[in-house]
């Protein structure tokens, strides 16, 4: 007899999971930014949400959210092991005391959402607001979600086989070896 | 002899007809049937949702609503004007009083 | 310790003459009675601007003011208020948009841009945090505001910096030209030439980025003021229309009320149906965008697949269908092709539509031949000359040169009667829907300081009242009437302006806080709760009744300044057309006008009201005095205005 392993203790916050729904579509109004700001550092500054909007143009917004990464590339980085692992929510978070704003995690991470916190020139990144994220409860068209391993799963699926389809359709240039493995979700990089 | 029913053509603008689901109807109602009337048919075929977007808490009409009477505008203020007969053939419509720029 | 609060603390002053930049400390007495936006540009055009300079001279200030609120996570409060003495009206001149702009400045650590003087060259102006600098713009000239602002972000290697530009129309002084924010499709400083102004300095463009905090001086009740807006947008039927549609929602109020405005205000009635909102929704809406922070999402890009303008994507907003159908077109890819000339070019669609309506009717009338439109046949309708004429306008080419200077000055140079059918207020074109049949909305054109402008009053507070609530606070139940009421009219007038401009000062927006399905939700969300978040944010303590003081406060400010450029109550009139002509409709009913004797009743109630001479329309001492404008009252007796 095997026991079922609960597979729904570590969570993500992530956009749209769901786009086979009829939900709808970052509007680009940024209240996640300053939600986050109001969250961690108590005032409102963008530069010190770790949520990123990121407008791609002729109207089009998609918020970058931290992966959450298992064996992240930004603690990897690290000189002084300031990303450590938050047992509660199973992920890694920044240890203030030990950072020294060195910089190296920021170009490290593969979706440029780790950040130096202008303010107090330490790393920054997303810390889910100790399981409640404020970006998920202001979304006002509620395009970010908090969800498990297995609806995280159903996301990385979908979106290499988006990248799949793009490749084959050749509607975008195809990215070289190294740029490809950079480009998949984390545990797709593990593969041998 | 029983009367002949009077046809009618219901418009409904946003959000009305989100909440209907639908944007036209054309409903039977007996003759001598008044706005109110009309009125308080929609409600009980749409519901809870329907009823609380015109009339809010209240028992009157909200103000801000217009009802249209083959283009001639009621007067939704005036507690009377909800008694006006309607007749075969009349096309109705309830929009926001929406004013914009 | 200092308080926490919302402010940033600082005015930024540039002199682009000699190159002076400035930071001075907010100062809290200035603060208390005009507390931000629209309050701060209107009291510092005041002291600053006076009759004897020009709107193109070097001593006319361009003065950038984001809301009291801008910067916090308030919803809606994404506005910035752009002020400046007016080349349409020669008065007091605004213009507010949405966007990151003002956000940006004050994380820079400014409440306040004042700029002034004139650069000898083209130059542009960055703001990073404590660094300001006047950089050569030369590369920029010429450009539209969609490379203009592309080449920015590119030259300051930042993708999200924020910036405001002039494009090719505000360089040559174009009076109807425009300030539009990040590029093409974002928030535009449209009204009162306020693009011109910044083209006579030789000033490009805009930059502001900052790291700095925005404080919240009380978190609790920041987020129980949150959580009590969502709540009322919730339950309030105004807001699904307005997410659903966008703003292209009021087409069907425009043609159920007949009130369209078509050729050139003479018609109610049009074949409108190919400018659906439903068409726009499915055939061609990219997504439904957001100003920042806003719940309410009714921006809209709009792209056209197929056809000769296959490609375009243009930001539309609802006065550009509005102003399309003023000049008799109904064609959905044309307006969204105007749409998107008048973004790239720097133009305000209103002005635009408005002075091409009054072209085509002097063609139509045969006061313009083929000879005078460069070969045009300008026809209600036609696609192709509305499009060439636009560009001329920009460019200042042939006849574009001379309607560039807007329908009232244009009126004066073709002359041969066109005068009678310039439509504009105070020398600003008319706006929104024809006032015929509704008397408070012919007034509230005429009222608003800025020209003609439905924004400034938003009269339509009367759709909405209980005839019970009319008689409470207006005085009688007439006022609840939206054709035939006059009495409280005067008095529904004042307190609309004076709510609205509560909206204007903190900046948020009219459609989240200003509209709605009740009186009762209404002052919820424009008076009560605008004025809980201003506390929550700044630490004050204003009451509902001193923040719409405030509000008439600065409406007095401007009304004060119009006074001193020459204005008085003959200037708060409507074109005659609305009083002589019919409304032509599919039938014509007793409203088709305006009537005279209830035009003058409302309006003399409305200067009782408001406190002011209501022989003259002018601010008495008293109501001056009352305001805590001293300053004011002795520079008017100075000048001989006041006894």
């Amino acid at each position: 007899m095997s026991t079922k392993i609960n597979l729904a203790i570590k969570k993500r916050v992530v956009y749209r999971s769901r786009p086979h729904e009829a939900t709808g579509l970052c509007t680009g109004c940024r209240s996640c930014e300053l939600a986050c700001s109001l969250a961690n550092a108590n005032v409102f500054n963008p530069q010190r949400a770790r949520i990123k909007i990121v407008a791609l143009g002729a109207g089009i917004d998609i918020p970058v959210t931290c992966q959450q990464c298992e064996d992240p590339w930004c603690q990897k980085a690290c000189y002084v092991n300031a990303i450590v692992k938050d047992k509660k929510l199973d992920i890694f978070i920044v240890d203030e005391n030990k950072c020294i704003g060195c910089g190296n995690c920021v170009g490290a991470c593969p979706y440029g959402i780790i950040l130096l916190d202008p303010i107090t020139n330490k790393a920054i990144k997303c810390n889910l607001c100790n399981g409640k994220p404020a970006c998920v409860a202001i979304c006002p068209s509620h395009v970010l979600e908090f969800i498990t391993d297995n609806d995280i799963s159903k996301v990385n699926r979908r979106r290499f086989a988006a990248i799949l389809y793009n490749e084959d359709n050749a509607l975008r240039p195809v990215p070289s070896g190294a740029e490809r493995i950079r480009l998949l979700p984390d545990r797709e990089r593990r593969r041998p | 002899m029983p009367k002949k029913e009077l046809k009618v053509i219901v418009r409904l603008y946003p959000p009305l007809n989100d909440i209907a689901g639908q944007d036209f109807l054309s409903l039977f109602i007996d003759p001598g049937a008044t706005i109110g009337d009309l009125l308080s048919n929609l409600v009980s075929r749409f519901g809870e949702k329907f009823k609380k977007c015109l009339y809010e808490k209240s028992e009157k009409i909200m103000p801000a609503w217009c009802i249209f009477i083959n283009e001639k505008i009621i007067a939704i203020k005036d507690p009377n004007s909800l008694q006006e007969h309607l007749s075969d053939g009349d096309k109705i419509s309830i929009i926001l009083n929406l004013a914009g720029g | 310790m200092k308080q926490k609060s919302s402010y940033a603390g600082k005015i930024l002053s540039i002199n682009l003459s000699n190159r002076d930049i400035h930071v001075e400390e907010l100062d809290p007495s200035f603060v208390s009675l005009f507390l931000g936006g629209r309050g701060f540009g209107s009291k510092i055009l005041y002291d600053n601007v006076t009759p004897n300079i020009k709107p193109f001279d070097e001593e006319n200030l361009i003065i950038l003011t984001p809301g009291a609120l801008v910067g916090t996570g308030v919803p809606a409060a994404s506005r910035t208020t752009i002020t400046t003495k007016s080349p349409l009206t020669e008065m007091h001149g605004d213009g507010h948009a949405s966007g990151t702009w003002g956000a940006s400045l004050k994380y820079a650590g400014y409440d306040c841009l004042i700029v002034k003087g004139k650069a000898e060259k083209p130059v542009y102006i960055l703001i990073d945090d404590g660094r300001v600098e006047i950089r050569n713009a030369s590369h920029l000239w010429g450009k539209n505001t969609s490379v203009t602002d592309k080449l920015l972000k590119e030259e300051l290697n930042d993708p999200d910096i924020s910036t405001v530009c002039i494009g090719p129309a505000g360089e040559r002084l174009v009076r109807l030209a425009a300030i539009m924010h990040d590029g093409s499709d974002k928030g535009v400083n449209a009204r009162c030439g306020v693009g011109a102004v910044m083209g006579s300095k030789n000033l490009k463009a805009i930059a502001a980025r900052g790291t700095k905090d925005i404080n919240l001086h009380d978190q609790e009740a920041y987020k129980k003021a949150y959580q009590e807006y969502l709540e009322t947008i919730a339950i309030d039927p105004y807001v699904p229309p307005a997410t659903k549609y966008g703003t292209c929602r009021f087409m069907y109020h425009r043609v159920k009320f007949g009130i369209h405005g078509a050729k050139n205000w003479r018609y109610g009635s049009f074949e409108w149906e190919p400018l659906d909102p439903e068409v726009f929704r499915s055939d061609y809406q990219v997504k439904a965008s957001s100003c920042p922070m806003c719940p309410i999402m009714c921006r809209r890009d709009y792209r056209i697949q197929s056809g000769k303008y296959a490609g375009t994507v243009a930001k539309l907003e609802w006065e550009c269908i509005a102003r399309s159908i003023t000049c008799g077109i109904n064609n959905p890819e044309i307006v969204i092709y105007f749409s998107n000339l008048c973004n790239q070019l720097g133009l305000d669609v209103e002005g635009t539509g408005g002075t091409i309506a009054f072209a085509m009717e002097c063609y139509e009338k045969g006061l313009l031949g083929k000879e005078d439109t460069d070969g045009l046949d300008l026809n209600f309708g036609n696609h192709e000359a509305f499009l060439t004429l636009t560009k001329k306008i920009a460019a200042r080419e042939g006849l574009g040169d001379i309607l560039a200077e807007g329908c009232y000055r244009a009126s004066k140079i073709i002359g041969k009667g066109s005068e009678k059918f310039a439509i504009h207020v105070k020398g600003g074109e008319m706006t929104a829907g024809d006032p015929r049949g509704m008397p408070v909305r012919a007034v509230s054109y005429a009222t608003s300081t800025r020209g003609s402008d439905h924004l400034r009053s938003n009269p339509y507070v009367e759709e909405l009242i209980t005839p019970e609530e009319a008689e409470k606070w207006f005085g009688s139940k007439e006022a609840a009437d939206i054709y035939k009421g006059v009495k409280g009219k005067g008095r529904l007038l004042k307190w609309s302006e004076d709510f609205v401009t509560i909206g204007d000062i903190l900046g948020l927006c009219k459609f989240a806080y200003y509209r709605s399905a009740s009186f009762e939700y209404l002052k919820k969300k424009g008076l009560q709760l605008a004025t809980k978040f201003y506390n929550a944010c700044t630490g004050s303590n204003l009451s509902e009744e001193e923040m719409f003081k405030t509000g008439e406060r600065i409406f007095n400010v401007e009304k004060a300044y119009n006074t001193r450029e020459g204005a008085d109550r003959k200037d708060d009139i409507i074109p005659l057309r609305f009083f002589m002509e019919p409304l032509i409709k599919d039938k014509i009913d007793e409203n088709a006008v305006v009537d005279r004797g209830k035009f003058n009743t409302i309006l003399e109630e409305y200067y009782k009201e408001r406190g002011w001479d209501v022989n003259t329309g002018i601010p008495t001492r008293e109501i001056l005095e009352r305001l805590q404008l001293r300053s004011i009252i002795q520079d008017l007796v100075k000048r001989g205005k006041l006894a």
